[in-house]
């Protein structure tokens, strides 16, 4: 204990601390407050450009929405650009996929029907587009997405319009398609066909005569009987029997569509 | 002495709220009633008054510059001082080791001392000095704010953000490692001096 006070009062001897000088403690008391003004026209400043607070506080929240649309945009325009795609492009995929979200989202039924007749007039599209550039590897493609598409399609009056139109592109396709793409046109035409839901009313007259039908002629429109397609089976009005031939054979047919 | 401001009162409180805001009356009733303190604390342990008064400004520097861009003291204004006055110190102490040379070349008026007693005046301090740079910065810190500034443990804990208990150790310790040396250098009787 002794030592200890002891030691204590040797520590004193630095007690007395010379003063501070008091210029130099003015100065400093002076330098001080003016930083402390300068500050204060800072923040006075920096408060008028950025404006009220609660817009700092929402800077961070603004910026998100700026980053969020700029995505959104992006993807946007990635999807418009999937959407232009065909078979064979890096973004057909995507476009695919797409549409199969779109058809996820949508819980009314007839509207899914209606998109997925739309899906199949892009189908049609892409087809036609990839004819016109004589991509024979890739048309089959399209007119099996085509096919696949419609098979889907439950029957309605209201899309039968849509569909005779896409029929009539079908078999104005086939004048142009390449040999490997008959196949695909003849099973796109027929799940064309079977989808009305009345049967369709024969083609204005071709310009070839019947009884001579050329290797390029699209087949002619099939209907089985009601029973064959169990999903029009209690609302099909009456069809007309399976023909086979050419449409040109068509205008012979005419008025037994609804015998 | 500051250590009637153990506690933060409402009125500390009241006079940090306004600092933060940059009220001139505020941040001068601040300046004028920490300066000397703070002071007197570094220049205990440079042993230097022109240094001090330097760092000393630098604190209250740094004071604004923290409350301009919203940080600074939360509640204890005083514990926050201190410990950027110990944080400058520790670095001033690393950078340069001239404060014994200075320390012998200054001096302050004792009109009723002779030249020589002032001179053995400063020797003293001089070696009382170079027996607490022997010791670990928070022992030194410790010794100083307790025995020289008067503060409670609990400000001295705040202050150099340690527990009471590890205050009351660097304590016990500093004051073990400071006898020590005395004994080794021969010193323990500098108080006859």
């Amino acid at each position: 204990m002794m030592k200890q006070k002891r030691i204590l009062t040797i520590l004193n001897q630095l007690s007395p601390v010379p003063p501070p000088n008091p210029l130099r403690q003015a100065a400093a008391r002076g330098a001080y407050l003016q930083q402390a003004a300068r500050l204060r026209a800072a923040r006075l400043t920096s408060s008028a450009t950025s404006g009220h607070p609660l817009r700092l506080r929402l800077r961070p929240l603004i910026l998100a929405i700026a980053l969020a649309s700029l995505v959104l945009f992006s993807l946007g325009g990635t999807a418009y650009a999937a959407d232009q795609a065909r078979p064979g492009d890096p973004l057909y995929p995507l476009d695919r996929s797409l549409e199969t979200f779109r058809l996820r989202l949508t819980r009314n039924p007839q509207r899914a029907a209606a998109l997925r007749l739309a899906f199949a007039d892009e189908r049609l599209d892409e087809a036609e587009s990839l004819a016109a550039s004589g991509d024979a590897e890739h048309l089959p493609l399209a007119l099996e997405a085509y096919t696949e598409t419609i098979l889907t399609l439950s029957p309605s009056p209201a899309f039968d319009a849509t569909l005779s139109r896409q029929e009539t592109r079908l078999r104005q396709l086939w004048a142009r398609a390449p040999e490997r793409a008959r196949h695909g046109l003849e099973r796109a035409l027929e799940a064309a066909e079977k989808a009305r839901f009345s049967p369709p009313s024969p083609p204005p007259p071709a310009p070839t005569t019947p009884s001579s039908p050329t290797p390029t002629a699209p087949p002619e429109p099939r209907h089985g009987p009601p029973e064959d397609r169990p999903d029009k089976a209690t609302t099909k009005t009456p069809h007309r029997p399976p023909q086979a031939g050419p449409p040109q054979d068509k205008g012979s047919d005419k008025g037994k569509g609804n015998d | 002495m500051v250590s009637s401001r153990r506690n933060p009162s409402s009125q500390d409180a009241d006079l940090l709220q306004r600092a933060r805001r940059l009220e001139e009356s505020a941040l001068a009733l601040i300046f004028d009633t920490y300066y000397q303190p703070l002071y007197r604390y570094i220049y205990h342990h440079l042993g230097h008054a022109p240094t001090a008064e330097d760092l000393t400004a630098e604190v209250f520097r740094r004071f604004l510059e923290a409350l301009h861009s919203g940080h600074g003291p939360d509640d204890y204004l005083q514990a926050w001082l201190y410990r950027v006055a110990h944080n400058l110190v520790v670095d001033e102490l690393r950078r340069r080791r001239r404060q014994e040379h200075e320390a012998l070349k200054e001096g302050f008026p004792d009109s009723a001392a002779t030249v020589g007693t002032q001179v053995q005046q400063a020797l003293t301090r001089q070696a009382v000095r170079q027996a607490l740079q022997a010791l670990s910065p928070q022992q030194r810190a410790v010794l100083i704010l307790k025995y020289l500034e008067g503060m409670e443990n609990a400000e001295i804990a705040q202050a150099l953000h340690l527990r009471e208990g590890a205050v009351r150790a660097l304590q016990h310790r500093g004051l073990r490692a400071l006898e020590r040396y005395l004994k080794r250098h021969g010193l323990m009787n500098l108080e006859d001096m």
